[in-house]
């Protein structure tokens, strides 16, 4: 897999309870088709590397006022930092004494990706744990996710995948289905237009891909929706995607909820 | 020679009292100078005139040094046949010798709670030479000047 | 085969107010303020003045000293506890000990009573004997005084009194150690006090100085089994004349089966369990008779009263309600006494008890599973009574004990908040194995005090024998040889200006041979002291409750015990680790500074030096993380100890075994060394135990993993891992369990818990009395939170909080 092929991730949660059965890791992968005006992970919009910028971290130091190759640094007893100029190039992450900056994003080549997510394997096969894939939406980095769920396969660690639907199926079946365990669905917005509204894209393949999963064998499906106060959580949506739900013979969605953690890491973007 | 003259006979009780007082507003003040020659000349005093005090020494011989860190401040209190004698002269082999870096740091360490002891050995504001038990009898000894001086010693 | 009879192991059916007094007696004992004793201080003080040793040997005398004290303390029954004795002649005491560090409170006598923090109440009658009788004759005699005597003022004393070097436990006590009570529960000592005067008879036949020897011990030693009888028919004597004039008839009986009871045992063998049980705790007062309680620790009790429980559940002459009340007084009793502290020491060694370990679970002897009904029995009475003591211990065998097993100790922890702590059976006995224990012995091991090792009634361990600043020997290494605090003062070897080092090695080996010095002055100071023991305090009753001492005919001071070691224990392991990686990473790798400008950021606290200091605490490896540097570097710090200290064989033929608990002498020895090359701050609190510093480890399974990867055979005296979780719902149970499984199988040896949020520690600091009686797990030991000095209690405020749900620590928001 060439460099430009290896997708940036932004965290790995290690011994996390809240992504699936037991003890797991989750690999958060950059890059998402949809822009929900909701997301709590901001930074993962965009597949590309970015920086992110804490000012409550820092001490006032001026290294990255030197370093800074685009000129896009001014000090104030804090840094200020112009998102127009910057190109993320990195090096005042690297040069910042306090981390108030840091990259968002690292490549990791799939055996190293492996060999971080075996180290907590004990953890997984005790617990019936193992690893969840999600981000942004995993399912955009098929050929990269195809090969990390093949080694981890080899260890017999179940895998997982959390996305927004709006994936290539045909891709995802040959190449992903075959080495996962449970894939948590989320159906956001029932309404087509709504969900182009708040969401970017309309969600036609989002409920086609849904509908070819759940005829899947040796798969587990779980529908989710984030619960957004007056967005998702309105009665007439819930109502409409449980009985969308109901007429394949899938239980109600689990809701999800809001989370707001969004805000911050909003700011902190450059 | 005096002042051991003066001890035995004028005024005990009253000068001892005198001195408490003089202990109390010292303490009050915080200014430490001067402090261990008040509390050592109270504590001569106190054990000719206060017989529970006195028990204190009974049989008890001992040689303690005070000196500060440079040297040029140099006690010499002895305690033989139940009375302190409190000098400068140069002791041969002290029982005990205390080494502070001032006075208040030597007052700090003889009359407060514990965190500045600890912080006193260690801030090296105090070193000593010898047993250590000896200087707790001689804590608790000023430590009992102190609580009479300061009015906080409960009788049971 | 298992032997849970149990239907329902977590005993819900019984809380605190299905016993008529637990509860009561549980909160008078928590809320009983601590008086100071000197009843044995008086009587031993006493006999020795009298008596002059007058041709008697040292073990004579002493025994006989100790006789005396038995003989005449009083029987008190203060409630009406289930069971029989006290330590010291007051519901909740501190009994003095003047031959160890009993006149450390000297100067304090007229204020103890009134300090701020844990004030100890001392009686004007009790002060003067103290001052006027009692102390003088010890002036010259403790065993400190008596070191100093015989060896001058050596380097090795001159460090121990520095303080911030390191402490030697042998100054306060032996202690420290599991007796054995399965001889005296079956036999009686009726039976051992038989043995002993058939040896001394045979002994006393022979010739040389060695027979002379063992006819002294065992003379010695029947002489202090015979005052422990003795005051036991006294307790007996007084339970009788008590009932007599008893108007409640329930009370009455009480008293009257007491009076049966003790007048059974420890004399006669126990013929019940609630007779057993009676029989361990008179037994625990007369080792405290004879000697200081420093983590005496009770040991396996669910082994030990089993076959008593088993016996008299099937005869259905006990109910699992009476066992649990039985095992409660018992509970209670284990916290009667406390040990006398200078506030100076409550700085090192505040709030603690005099942590008596209960171990539970595990594995028996032949490999099996060996929990039983008692020892959810023990549990349920940890989890209903939520006291200090016992110091409560889980073993866990992932392969023999059962899952029901693991959760229900994971319950317990959560609904105490931090008891009981758990210990890897696998590794603790392969660690013991290849410290040279037997293998049977091994899996009969036991936990001392905090966390230590015992094969429990077989090996005499003296746990605390060194307790060392692991950051001292850094500075030495920093400043060639001279710590920041004293200047020029040179202590250590000089090992080199690290300004002109080439590499990191150079500097490592500087470090190296620092620690190398620093524990060859610990370990001869032990020795030293040990000499000083075994003239001044052989312990012929403690070594005849214990397997060795009756067949070699010696005195567990001269190595009688089956085994023999001696623990020393290190603070500040994981700020030093990150200090090394701190240097190789920043200086020599990285060229982020050079050393002088590192030295000049540490040497003036980081004052305008933020950058710098920032870097070394963000950027630099940290031990509890993945970081190879980190790894390697806490490694061959580990190693390295373990090859110095195995090197040497104590007074008594055993191996120095390295451990890493602190109790609180993190917070202590922090507070007194400066900066240091990980980006701490002068005089913060290190890390405790063998717990990554704080902020270090960004998810739980990464800090397990780190600590898990250092094994356990280089860690033969024990460590305390200390993991914060911020709170734990039902459901969260099983994945908890999961967690320390897993840590378990990569090696883990111990871990234990404060299931508390930084929120909860920041409240029940600034109001005491919405948290009374908050138990926390210190590092290696429970106290209770408002007991802890300000430093203490910040240490564990700021401790790394791990989310169960996430596994993200927590950061921290001042």
């Amino acid at each position: 897999m060439t460099d430009t092929q290896i997708p940036f991730i932004f965290d790995i949660k290690r011994g996390s309870l809240e992504d699936g059965p037991g003890i797991r890791s989750t690999v958060f992968f950059k890059g998402c088709p949809l822009r929900c005006v909701w997301c709590h992970n901001p930074e993962a919009y965009s597949a590309d590397k970015q920086m992110s910028y804490d000012k409550k971290q820092c001490i006032g130091c001026g290294s990255c006022f030197k370093c800074c190759p685009q000129k896009a640094v001014k000090i104030k007893t804090t840094a200020v930092i112009a998102s127009d100029k910057c190109t993320a190039c990195g090096i005042c992450a690297e040069k910042c004494p306090a981390k108030a900056i840091r990259k968002i994003g690292r490549k990791y080549i799939v055996k190293e990706l492996v060999d971080l997510l075996l180290k907590d394997k004990e953890y997984y096969y005790i617990s019936d744990g193992g690893v969840t894939f999600s981000g942004g939406e995993p399912l955009m980095h098929i050929d990269y996710l195809h090969q990390a769920v093949r080694e981890l396969k080899l260890y017999s660690i179940k895998c997982a995948v959390q996305t927004c639907g709006y994936f290539d199926y045909s891709a995802f079946q040959e190449k992903i289905l075959p080495y996962l365990d449970i894939v948590y669905y989320d159906i956001k917005i029932w309404d087509t237009k709504d969900h182009k509204q708040f969401t970017s894209v309309n969600n036609e393949k989002i409920i086609t891909n849904f509908k070819r999963l759940i005829k899947e064998k040796n798969i587990e499906v779980i529908a989710r929706t984030p619960q957004i106060p007056g967005v998702t959580d309105t009665k007439e949506n819930i109502e409409e995607i449980n009985a969308f739900l109901k007429s394949y013979q899938m239980p109600p969605s689990v809701i999800l909820h809001y989370n707001s953690g969004g805000q911050q890491k909003r700011e902190n973007l450059i | 020679m005096i002042q051991e003259f003066l001890n035995l006979i004028l005024f005990r009780t009253y000068r001892a009292k005198i001195k408490q007082e003089e202990l109390e507003k010292l303490i009050q003040s915080g200014i430490a100078d001067g402090f261990l020659e008040l509390l050592l000349s109270l504590m001569s005093l106190m054990l000719l005139i206060d017989k529970e005090y006195s028990k204190n020494i009974e049989n008890f011989n001992a040689k303690y040094v005070f000196t500060n860190q440079s040297g040029d401040m140099y006690v010499a209190a002895e305690f033989e046949d139940n009375i302190l004698k409190v000098s400068e002269k140069k002791l041969q082999n002290p029982t005990f010798t205390l080494i502070f870096k001032d006075e208040r740091s030597l007052f700090k360490f003889l009359l407060s709670g514990a965190p500045d002891v600890l912080n006193a050995l260690l801030n090296q504001e105090i070193d000593f030479i010898g047993n250590i038990n000896y200087i707790g009898k001689f804590g608790f000894m000023s430590m009992h000047l102190l609580l009479l001086a300061t009015g906080r010693l409960c009788p049971d | 085969m298992s032997t849970v009879t149990l239907k329902d192991i977590s005993l819900k059916e019984y809380d605190l107010n299905s016993f008529e007094n637990l509860k009561v007696l549980r909160d008078r004992l928590i809320a009983a303020p601590v008086e100071i004793c000197i009843e044995r201080a008086k009587f031993i003080t006493g006999y020795l003045k009298k008596n002059n040793q007058a041709g008697d040997c040292d073990a004579v005398y002493r025994a006989k000293a100790v006789q005396n004290y038995l003989i005449n303390k009083a029987s008190v029954f203060h409630d009406n506890s289930l069971l029989a004795g006290n330590t010291t002649s007051k519901g909740k005491g501190a009994p003095v000990y003047p031959e160890f560090i009993g006149l450390t409170i000297w100067s304090e006598l007229e204020t103890i009573s009134k300090r701020e923090k844990n004030p100890q109440l001392l009686t004007k009658e009790e002060l003067d004997i103290l001052n006027y009788e009692i102390y003088p004759y010890w002036i010259d005699r403790d065993v400190l005084a008596t070191a100093k005597s015989w060896y001058g003022n050596i380097k090795s004393i001159q460090l121990l009194e520095k303080i911030m070097f390191y402490v030697s436990g042998k100054a306060g006590c032996i202690s420290h150690t599991v007796p054995d009570f399965k001889r005296v529960l079956k036999e009686g000592l009726n039976a051992v006090i038989k043995e002993a005067e058939e040896k001394e008879k045979e002994a006393l036949t022979g010739s040389g100085q060695e027979a002379v020897k063992h006819a002294e011990f065992y003379q010695s030693v029947q002489i202090a089994l015979k005052g422990l009888i003795i005051y036991s028919s006294h307790l007996a004597e007084e339970a009788r004349r008590l009932s007599a004039s008893c108007t409640d008839e329930k009370e009455r009986k009480r008293l009257i089966r007491l009076a049966e009871i003790c007048g059974q045992v420890p004399a006669k063998p126990a013929r019940s369990f609630y007779e057993a049980v009676q029989c361990i705790w008179i037994c625990l007062i007369g080792i405290h008779a004879e000697s200081i309680n420093m983590a005496i620790s009770p040991g396996r009790l669910d082994q030990i009263l089993y076959p008593y429980y088993e016996k008299d559940m099937k005869d259905g002459k006990l109910t699992i309600k009476e066992a649990l009340e039985i095992t409660g007084c018992l509970w209670l009793k284990l916290g009667d006494n406390v040990d006398v502290v200078p506030q100076a020491s409550e700085e090192l060694f505040g709030g603690a008890g005099t942590a008596p370990a209960v171990t539970v679970g595990g594995i028996d002897e032949a490999g099996e599973d060996a929990v039983n009904d008692l020892t959810y029995i023990m549990l349920r009475v940890t989890e209903l009574l939520k006291t200090r003591e016992p110091s409560m211990n889980a073993r866990f065998h992932y392969e023999k004990n059962t899952r029901e097993y693991r959760d229900r100790v994971c319950e317990v922890i959560a609904s105490t908040l931090s008891a009981p702590a758990l210990y890897n059976d696998i590794e603790n006995i392969s660690t013991l194995v290849n410290q040279g224990t037997r293998t049977e012995h091994a899996r009969d091991y036991a936990v001392i005090g905090c966390v230590e090792l015992a094969a429990a009634g077989r090996s005499y361990d003296a746990s605390s024998s060194v307790i060392m600043n692991l950051a001292a020997p850094l500075e030495m290494a920093l400043y060639n040889g001279r710590r920041y605090s004293t200047g020029a003062t040179q202590w250590g070897p000089q090992t080199g200006e690290p300004a002109a080092f080439k590499d990191f090695n150079e500097f490592m080996n500087a470090y190296k041979k620092q620690a190398k010095w620093l524990i060859e002055q610990a370990i001869d100071l032990n020795e030293r002291f040990g000499a000083v023991h075994q003239k001044m305090l052989p312990t012929p009753l403690l070594s005849a409750l214990f397997e060795g001492p009756m067949e070699k005919g010696a005195d567990l001071i001269f190595g009688g015990a089956v085994y023999n070691s001696s623990g020393a224990t290190h603070v500040g392991f994981a700020d030093t680790v990150d200090s090394l990686s701190a240097v190789e990473c920043a200086v020599f790798n990285e060229k982020y500074c050079t050393f002088e400008e590192l030295l000049n950021g540490i040497k003036t606290n980081f004052k305008d030096r933020e950058a710098l200091r920032q870097y070394l605490l963000k950027h630099t490896p940290k031990y509890g993380t993945d970081n190879i540097f980190a790894k390697k570097n806490a490694k061959e710090i580990i190693s390295f100890l373990y090859e110095v200290y195995q090197s040497h064989t104590n007074y008594r033929g055993g191996k120095y075994r390295p451990a890493y608990w602190s109790m609180t002498n993190h917070a202590g020895q922090g507070k007194i060394t400066y900066a240091t090359p990980n980006g701490r701050k002068a005089y913060e609190a290190f890390a405790s135990g063998i717990t990554p510093v704080s902020g270090a480890a960004g998810s739980i399974t990464e800090c397990l993993n780190s600590v898990a990867a250092l094994g356990s055979v280089n860690i033969p005296g024990g460590e305390a891992l200390n993991i914060k979780f911020q709170c734990l719902t039902d459901k969260d149970i099983p994945h908890f369990g999961d967690y320390i499984e897993a840590y378990f199988r990569q090696g883990g040896q111990q871990i234990q818990f404060n299931i508390m949020s930084y929120e909860m520690l920041k409240e029940a600091k600034a109001n005491p009395s919405k948290y009374p009686y908050l138990l926390v797990r210190v590092s290696g030991y429970s106290a209770y939170f408002n007991d802890l000095n300000e430093t203490m209690q910040d240490e564990l405020i700021t401790r790394t909080q791990y989310s169960v749900n996430t596994g993200n620590a927590i950061l921290y928001n001042k």
